[in-house]
């Protein structure tokens, strides 16, 4: 009865959670193809510097066939389709839920840094969103070439091309100069939403730590959603070290993630790691009574159309790591035409020296729930996870035998 | 010619005709947008509405020089049945809009800081006008305009 109601205490609070959530962060664009409404988890397609969101997978290939077709279609509706990844007027970087003022122009949303940004915008708003038919990922001041647009830090127009930057600094450089730099990225330079694919950009539940049972993150194509991570898990084990669970990461990029983690509820173990012993001994011999863990993740790379996700990390969840530290590499990929990914995993850690190969698979449905069924080496768990923009809210069934939930929040 | 040649040469291949419009001809497609963030396309144009169709740019000094006579007969003439869009070719949009600060135009200005509906119009220098109604050019002048140009045509077209 007790674990009834702390249960029930739990899902009320992730209810306000959502609630929250969904009015602050959630995208209000819909599907230019179909216009049913769409969410961060959605497929999306870079086109120029827009952001589009699509409803259903497929709609992104007909939209791309013809771009122009659906844009101007949906300048004469209501609902946005499309984001705009840059402030119009300083021409930076800044996404739609960071802006002070949001605009909504002829089906496109764009985000502004200052009231007075948005107002210059207003005067004449066309002298800032006409957009160039070429494009430049390869900056032309650092040379690098971005990803795609969103991982930009500006853009500057010039005679019929959008350059995008790597980094801060860049602008002012090319602005002083522009010929100086343009001639060297000649090479890069291509029609907007033309020659090689623009990226797909999926919001997923990452298969990414097999050593962390219960463990919902959200990713983009490109990492983690969010600068900083924060999660909680709870699960009514017997066992008192996996009850609670609180983990914190920050992105260094948004590939690369470190983080910390508590686990358990007893009294006797350490607050944090002996100041007596020596970090990467106790990394190696730990059996685990640190009440606060390292952890870090590395996505190496996205998965392609020919290969699989692979993410390297480390944790210490007592769910599937009773003692120590684990360590793992997982490897996933999407079954083509599906929402069916399934993954495998090699985890080693510290307690016993057990090298395991934890496996599952993801199954999404629709765009925002994804089932995950992981066997972690020696259990099995169920995970039925709900994706917001940047927070994911989970219902557990650990070991096939205990209820839990966790939620997982950006910021 | 010597363009041609160096473009034969470099290219290996010949440029692309430079497109002469002359009244009469069919008017090409506009495909740009305006300082509101308006697309125009040719079939955004009313129904036998003459448009007077004019690229400028704000570092054209032939364009400041003919703006006071053009402006009088746009004003003089604007309505259900005649409008005016200019055409802005400056691709710095920055001075555009401190030139549009200035001149509060009361008409459509368009934009092609690509040159790419300069190119469709096969436009070379500004200003350059066009007189278009239902997708067909009446009357195109390149260069300078008096009044009496501009009435002359107004009557040539009988209106």
């Amino acid at each position: 009865m007790k674990k009834f109601t702390l249960l029930s205490l739990a899902l009320l609070a992730l209810s306000a959670v959502s609630f929250a959530d969904t009015t602050k962060t959630d995208p209000e664009t819909v599907c230019p193809v179909m216009g049913n409404p769409t969410s961060a988890s959605s497929i999306s397609v870079f086109y120029g510097s827009l952001l589009v969101r699509f409803c259903c997978d497929g709609c992104d290939d007909e939209f791309l066939a013809s771009p122009t077709t659906f844009l101007e279609k949906a300048a004469e509706g209501k609902a946005p389709v499309a984001d705009f990844l840059f402030d119009p007027v300083s021409h930076a970087r800044l996404e739609i839920a960071d802006a002070a003022e949001v605009i909504t122009l002829r089906g496109i949303r764009y985000p502004f840094a200052s009231k007075e940004n948005a107002e210059a915008f207003r005067e004449f708003p066309g002298t800032y969103i006409a957009m160039p038919g070429k494009e430049s990922l390869k900056c032309p001041v650092m040379k690098n070439t971005v990803e795609n647009p969103a991982q930009a830090s500006g853009y500057a127009d010039y005679n019929g091309v959008r350059y995008y930057f790597c980094c801060a600094g860049c602008d002012a450089m090319f602005k002083a100069e522009p010929a100086k730099y343009v001639a060297e990225v000649a090479s890069a330079i291509r029609p907007v939403g033309g020659g090689k694919a623009p990226a797909k950009q999926t919001h997923a539940m990452a298969p990414t730590c097999a050593g962390c049972a219960g463990e919902a993150r959200l990713m983009t194509g490109d990492g983690l959603a969010a600068k900083w991570m924060f999660g909680y898990r709870y699960v009514g084990t017997p066992e008192v070290a996996p009850r609670h669970r609180f983990t914190l990461d920050y992105a260094v990029t948004p590939r690369l993630t470190f983080g910390i983690e508590r686990s358990g509820s007893d009294s006797r173990t350490h607050p944090v790691i002996p100041a007596s012993e020596n970090f990467f001994d106790w990394l190696r011999t730990s059996d685990g009574d640190a009440l606060v863990m390292p952890r870090a993740t590395w996505f190496a790379s996205p998965q392609g159309k020919n290969h699989p996700s692979v993410v390297f990390g480390m944790a210490s969840d007592r769910l599937s790591t009773p003692h120590g530290q684990a360590f793992f590499v997982t490897f996933a990929k999407t079954v083509p035409g599906s929402s069916v990914t399934p993954f495998v995993s090699v985890k080693t850690n510290t307690y016993e020296g057990k090298t395991v190969a934890p496996f599952g698979v993801n199954f999404g449905f629709g765009n925002d729930h994804v089932l995950q069924v992981i066997n972690d080496g020696d259990y099995t768990h169920w995970l039925f996870t709900r994706m917001f923009d940047k927070t994911a809210v989970s219902l557990l069934y650990a070991k096939t035998q205990y209820w839990g939930f966790s939620v997982s929040m950006g910021f | 010619m010597l363009t041609s040649l160096v473009s034969i040469l470099v290219l290996g291949e010949a440029p692309p005709a430079r497109v002469v419009l002359k009244a009469g001809d069919k008017a090409p497609e506009l495909g740009v947008m305006d300082t509101k963030g308006v697309t125009w396309k040719l079939n955004s144009l009313k129904q036998d509405k003459v448009y007077l169709v004019e690229f400028w740019a704000t570092w054209c000094t032939t364009c400041k020089k003919i703006a006071p006579t053009v402006e009088a007969f746009v004003r003089e003439k604007r309505g259900d049945k005649f409008e005016m869009l200019a055409v802005s070719v400056d691709d710095d949009l920055a001075e555009l809009r401190k030139e549009l600060r200035t001149k509060k135009p009361e008409w459509p200005v368009l934009m092609d800081p690509d040159f790419s509906m300069m190119n469709r119009w096969g436009v070379v220098g500004v200003p350059r006008l066009f007189f278009v109604r239902n997708g067909v050019i009446l009357w195109e002048r390149e260069g300078e305009v008096s009044a009496e140009d501009l009435r002359a045509a107004w009557s040539k077209m009988g209106l």
